[in-house]
């Protein structure tokens, strides 16, 4: 008996180098060699090698090259099989992160993308913890460090012009997802944020923190926004360590046989595992 | 001979300066080809900044709006106010509501900009809003932290202060500029806390704020519906000199005059100080003293204007402020746009 394939559309979102290509290269990897996961690859089809190539390289602990505009993937597509023997395509694209950036900066989005925004039912944003710009007020300064401002003209006219690249990350990702409200008519959206190279947390001072507090403990603008639109946003969270360390721990991280052992996923209860599909399990699960 | 030479060298020559301008028509076509097909393939997101006054009138006709004015002379403290609530709103839940979006985003981080370290400013220091400028209504969503209401939008305007000093005690004038207080769910006025704690400048101040209440008043702008708050901004300067015991003494005559002459006037007028960007001397004065007690009143007020409808702006003077806000609305209700 032929199984009805699902065909499911997905929507990847994040400023530059919140993580986006390294979870694919990985979550591609899971996909064809990973065990106990809750999705696998159930055939190759069409071109694939983009997956591939980035794949390797991830494999090898190697650095990805950032997504240039010019070498966006609109359409990766994926014939995935469920635990419970159901197959499904989903297709998402590789942005760069300059896209959206230039969202909130230029106002403008190619009918490309936002056709992509359209069509989705579930959308993924990446989140790099240690790439966040904060509001940070001159009235929150020593005093006494004032003096190392440059420009110290006491004229307001005479202090450097607004750049949208200065403003708080918390501020371009509510735009962002503001845009994707006004681009889908207001049609709900299962949303899932991932706070990748989560080792940075994890790995730092302190007792172990969930994703959602972490949100918003770090980023409470965005968290007020996706929690006071609950109609709009279907949200959960996870934090991700794609990699499994920094690049320059490469030797150590390249001692471990299986790469899929390098990851790390951490659940909005704060359950761990290294299963890296859960997030794309959670959208399809919420739509069923 | 040489006259026919000449003759074809001419000829050649425009044969020439005809080709070149085609292949210059043609790579200007092509061009503007390539930008009109670039042009096609995007699609332009809001603007995200403050909005024009004609502008608001798809979030007041789709939703509960509450439009609140803020007023006062110069460097009286309205952006920072407005700037401090954004700020605020950054770093969580404020005042039992949440962050729940805002049209003008773009407008906030503008006006924010100044007061951060990436200004590479060395005071904090708000930029000093231009007169006559149409753009000048910020919005925010809010809706309360247990989910008990649905969102509410607040529409808060940021006038320049000239132009609210250009009216006082000018009746007339004030009733063809400031049509839209009729309108207002909330009426703020702000006193410049640092120059009613001067010497120099607390009774020109105090005279200013009382007559710029009583020319709205008079002028059938703000009458026994309008819910007023009088808040005397920069209290950290004022606690700053309040050793000093007159200055104290001076700002409590102040609020009983005020009370004394409009109380009656309003169906609520409420008075204190606040501090929205206190300075870092005065360390127990927090960031946004006395802002918490605002958010609550500006969103649960129940208006008496019906303002689900649609709320028609007509400007009826040719004054500066006036027709910056007219040139964005065009030629409605038959006016000429003087320009």
């Amino acid at each position: 008996m032929d199984m009805k394939m699902k065909d499911k559309k997905l929507s990847i979102m994040g400023l530059p180098s919140a993580g986006k290509t390294t979870f694919l290269a990985a979550l591609w990897y899971f996909l064809i060699h990973g065990k106990n996961v809750s999705l696998k690859n159930d055939k190759l089809i069409g071109d694939q090698a983009y997956l591939a190539e980035i794949s390797n390289k991830w494999a090898d602990v190697n650095a990805l090259d950032r997504t240039q505009r010019s070498s966006e993937k609109l359409n990766l597509s994926l014939q995935l099989k469920t635990n419970n023997g159901s197959v499904v395509m989903i297709n998402f694209p590789d942005l760069s992160g300059e896209s959206f950036q230039n969202q909130w900066g230029e106002r403008e989005i190619s009918k490309e993308h936002a056709e992509i925004a359209k069509e989705a039912t579930g959308a993924i944003l990446f989140i790099h913890p240690g790439k966040i710009i904060e509001e940070n007020l001159l009235s929150s300064l020593d005093p006494s460090l004032l003096s190392d401002q440059t420009g110290t003209s006491d004229s307001v006219n005479d202090i450097i012009k607004w750049d949208y690249r200065d403003a708080p990350t918390q501020v371009q990702l509510v735009e962002l997802l503001q845009f994707s409200s006004y681009i889908r008519d207001l049609r709900p959206l299962h949303l899932v944020l991932v706070i990748s190279a989560w080792d940075l947390i994890q790995n730092g001072e302190g007792s172990p923190i969930k994703p959602d507090k972490w949100l918003k403990k770090r980023l409470p603008l965005l968290w007020q926004y996706i929690k006071a639109n609950k109609e709009l946003f279907n949200m959960t969270c996870y934090g991700i360590s794609a990699q499994g360390g920094k690049l320059d721990t490469a030797n150590k991280l390249l001692d471990i046989d299986d790469p899929c052992d390098r990851v790390f996923v951490v659940d909005q209860e704060g359950n761990q595992s290294n299963d890296i599909t859960f997030p794309i399990n959670w959208i399809l699960n919420n739509e069923e | 001979m040489s006259d026919e030479v000449s003759i074809n060298e001419v000829q050649q020559e425009e044969a020439d300066s005809l080709e070149s301008n085609n292949e210059k028509l043609l790579i200007s076509e092509e061009h503007t080809s390539e930008t009109d097909e670039i042009l096609d393939d995007i699609l332009e997101l809001p603007r995200g900044q403050a909005l024009e006054i004609d502008k608001t009138y798809e979030i007041t006709a789709a939703k509960m709006t509450k439009l609140i004015v803020l007023a006062g002379s110069v460097e009286s403290g309205k952006t920072t106010l407005i700037t401090s609530i954004y700020h605020l709103f950054q770093r969580g839940v404020f005042a039992g509501y949440m962050f729940a979006g805002s049209k003008t985003l773009i407008g906030f981080e503008q006006r924010c900009h100044s007061a951060r370290i990436s200004s590479k400013n060395s005071n904090a220091l708000t930029k000093r809003t231009q007169r006559g400028i149409s753009d000048s209504i910020l919005h925010l969503s809010l809706r309360d932290n247990h989910y008990q209401e649905e969102k509410k939008d607040l529409l808060i305007t940021d006038f320049s202060g000239e132009d609210y000093d250009s009216v006082i005690a000018n009746v007339e004038l004030a009733k063809l500029e400031f049509n839209i207080i009729k309108r207002a769910d909330n009426f703020v006025l702000l006193v410049d806390g640092n120059n009613i704690s001067h010497k120099n400048y607390r009774q020109s101040t105090k005279q200013q704020s009382i007559l710029l209440l009583k020319t709205f008043v008079d002028g059938g702008l703000l009458g026994c519906d309008s819910r007023v708050d009088v808040l005397i901004s920069k209290y950290d300067i004022v606690k700053l000199r309040c050793e000093d015991p007159k200055i104290l003494r001076f700002i409590d005559t102040f609020k009983k005059e005020i009370e004394t002459d409009f109380s009656k006037s309003f169906k609520q007028l409420r008075i204190y100080e606040i501090a929205a960007r206190p300075s870092p001397e005065t360390e127990e004065i927090g960031l946004g003293y006395g802002l918490e007690k605002l958010i609550p009143n500006w969103v649960e007020s129940n208006s008496e204007h019906g303002h689900n409808e649609y709320v028609e702006y007509k400007p009826n003077s040719y004054s500066e402020f006036n027709m910056f806000a007219f040139r964005t609305l065009g030629h409605k209700n038959g006016y000429e746009n003087e320009g």
